[in-house]
């Protein structure tokens, strides 16, 4: 299983806040969560596995996925 | 000249004197306005070494040539002075009415010099221009002086004020507006109060002049159209800055204990979904279409606006994991007029000090009734309250042993609410920013997470002059709030145009940031002047706590910053400015940027590198 935790306003756009995903193969995260394919890159942070990644990424069972948004911190 | 005045306010409360200058079309052109001017004017005229809090220091209130005018968050202005906190440059800049109503007067910038014997305010309408007696006002909080200013002169008017933090000097106070609006953390508001002005009325009436009105209107519709559009924007208006409490959590970067930590295990309590669930209105800055101030009712039964900042550093920091708590913490010293950043890092500082038993006051973290009392101490300047007004650095000296690893100041100005154990290049934003440890200029963590923690590469180096050029450098000079562009994605042509169509003036991005160089290269040059021989690279360094104190909990558990290759950034970033391996401008950079005169005073106090 895959796990994808999301935060902030991707929250809404994904309608899930945390899931665990059975994967057939690795896919590409975008494939994977095909409205990721309508946000910009540099409005989203990927990481997987507690490293940089990005919305091309392949992902796997077992993998742990944050998505967050690009914030300004006020 | 279109988009700017041209003129100058410039009120002597010594002598009290008002009288109206022309400033010089190349020196706005230069500097553009807001920090930029006031960086200028502060070089040009005050005498270094002097007392922050003495007559001889200015107060300087600089609007830009987009502010009041139609377009996204121009209603902003920037208040500054040499600090009291960090006997350097200090600003801050505040959404208010006052901004607009000041270029509808007909003013560009104000220049408050001298001290009257007794408290005023200045009321200033058009042309017309009074010092009135505010001993009647002397005493009151904020939101009293202005409610009876408002009544006074009508609720149109625009109004900056000090509440009794200024007045009695506490070295972080700030000057507030539109009940909590606050800016100027290094103690602008204290200098306001040494020189016992206690508000700042301002009604204009008049139309400020632009180059080509028709499509200035046209770029300010798209612009605001392209930020209602923005994926974020519907969340945006939900939560404003409080979404950033999660973020912060999940990312170990939020305050907590005095930064002892990055994880807070009570965030949930505190977060932009809390604020939610408490939220009864909302309110923003002038001519703004995604307005942030998010208002509750606190645990007293009153209305308090709250942003990620304060709630950080009155939350997670000082162990409050109660929002109603945190939210009254937040209005008292909104009342008083107190910075919540640094009041943040004050409470969780002192707290740390009583259990290391440096102190003899007991202090315990979360004691919500204590830290109530110790705010009014504080603004009052009683008993323990007149040490801990003095902020985190001089607490530390006086109160010794290492407690200087942990005062959490870069320059004596206190961190704001993101823990750095991990993130480098934030560390660096910090402590090259030019008022001391401030996000406003390079916030670069959410860059930094994206890319990579805990590197130390030359391309985070670029990254954080790439964010001060545009964030302290562009929208602190036009003045105007960044996060339409980075919060919403709102390209940055949009403000370069936004400034053609005011001023009639073409500039590229890199012209731009040209200017923002030379803004930097001032501030630089302001801090070595007062700092002379004294002032050394390790003036560039976050506080020892980060080096040698790792997080203890969440994921990033056992990370700290590492000294060597901190230091190998901060020469890489020196490099790339121009500036020398002490951290001083280059006399060649300093020329390159049209400050040749600037170079010839500095070598009064430091010998420059070529």
């Amino acid at each position: 299983m895959a796990r994808i935790k999301t935060i902030g306003w991707l929250k809404d756009k994904l309608g899930f806040e945390e899931k665990e995903f059975k994967l057939e193969k690795p896919v590409r995260l975008e494939d994977f969560l095909p409205i990721l394919k309508s946000i910009s890159e540099q409005h989203v942070i990927v990481i997987v596995n507690g490293k940089p990644a990005t919305k091309n990424s392949l992902i796997r069972n077992n993998d742990e996925v944050v998505l967050m948004p690009m914030t300004s911190g006020g | 000249m279109k988009g700017w005045w041209g003129k100058l306010l410039r009120v002597n409360l010594s002598e009290n004197k008002v009288t109206v200058q022309q400033i010089d079309p190349e020196i706005l052109k230069m500097f553009i306005g807001g920090r930029g001017l006031a960086i200028k004017i502060l070089w040009d005229e005050l005498e270094p070494g002097i007392d922050p809090l003495s007559p001889k220091n200015k107060l300087v209130i600089a609007a830009g040539p987009i502010t009041g005018l139609v377009g996204p968050s121009t209603g902003k202005l920037v208040v500054a002075a040499k600090s009291p906190l960090t006997n350097g440059y200090g600003d801050g800049n505040i959404g208010t009415m006052a901004s607009v109503n000041l270029r509808r007067a007909g003013y560009d910038a104000i220049v408050i010099e001298g001290a009257a014997k007794k408290p005023v305010y200045l009321y200033i309408e058009n042309d017309n221009v009074s010092i009135l007696s505010a001993e009647g006002l002397w005493g009151k909080d904020t939101f009293e002086t202005e409610r009876i200013l408002k009544n006074v002169h009508g609720k149109d008017a625009g109004i900056l004020l000090i509440g009794p933090a200024g007045e009695n000097l506490v070295r972080y106070a700030t000057i507030i507006s539109q009940e909590g609006r606050s800016g100027g953390r290094p103690g602008i508001g204290a200098v306001m109060g040494s020189k016992k002005l206690k508000a700042i009325v301002i009604r204009g009436t008049k139309e400020i002049p632009v180059d080509d009105k028709k499509e200035l209107t046209k770029v300010a519709t798209e612009a605001y159209n392209e930020i209602k559009k923005a994926p974020a924007y519907d969340f945006w208006m939900r939560q404003g800055t409080m979404a950033t409490i999660e973020w912060s959590n999940t990312n170990s970067v939020l305050p907590t204990f005095n930064y002892r930590e990055g994880v807070y295990e009570l965030y949930r309590l505190i977060d932009g979904y809390s604020m939610e669930a408490m939220k009864v209105l909302q309110r923003g800055c002038p001519h703004c279409n995604m307005i942030c101030g998010n208002v509750v009712i606190d645990v007293e039964g009153e209305l308090s606006e709250l942003d990620y900042e304060n709630v950080a550093m009155l939350g997670s920091n000082i162990g409050l994991g109660h929002l109603g708590k945190v939210a009254a913490l937040n209005k008292l010293a909104d009342k008083y007029g107190i910075d919540t950043i640094s009041l943040g890092n004050v409470l969780g500082f002192a707290t740390e000090a009583s259990e290391k038993k440096l102190i003899d006051e007991k202090i315990e973290w979360g004691d919500y009734k204590k830290y109530k009392e110790l705010i009014e101490d504080i603004a009052y300047r009683r008993g323990i309250g007149d040490l801990l007004a003095e902020g985190t650095k001089r607490i530390s000296e006086k109160i010794k042993g290492d407690s200087w690893k942990w005062a959490m100041n870069v320059k004596g100005l206190e961190i704001s609410a993101y823990d750095c154990h991990a993130a480098p290049a934030m560390a660096l934003a910090y402590s090259t920013s030019p008022i001391g440890a401030h996000h406003k200029d390079a916030w670069v963590i959410a860059w930094e997470v994206k890319v990579g923690r805990l590197e130390y590469t030359k391309e985070k180096v670029e990254k954080v002059v790439e964010l001060q050029r545009i964030r302290g450098g562009i929208f602190e000079s036009l003045v105007s709030c960044r996060l339409p562009w980075i919060e919403l994605g709102l390209k940055l042509d949009y403000y370069v145009r936004l400034f053609k169509t005011a001023t009639g003036v073409a500039m590229t991005l890199d012209d731009f940031y040209k200017v923002a160089d030379r803004i930097y290269a001032l501030i630089r040059a302001f801090w070595v002047r007062e700092y002379g021989g004294k002032w050394d690279r390790t003036m560039d360094y976050p506080p020892a706590r980060w080096f040698e104190e790792p997080l203890t909990k969440g994921p990033l558990k056992g990370a700290h910053l590492d000294k060597d290759k901190y230091d190998e950034m901060l020469s890489w970033y020196y490099e790339l400015r121009g500036w020398d391996e002490r951290g001083i401008p280059k006399k060649s950079t300093l020329e390159s940027l049209g400050l040749s005169d600037v170079a010839n005073e500095l070598e009064n106090y430091v010998k420059l590198t070529p």
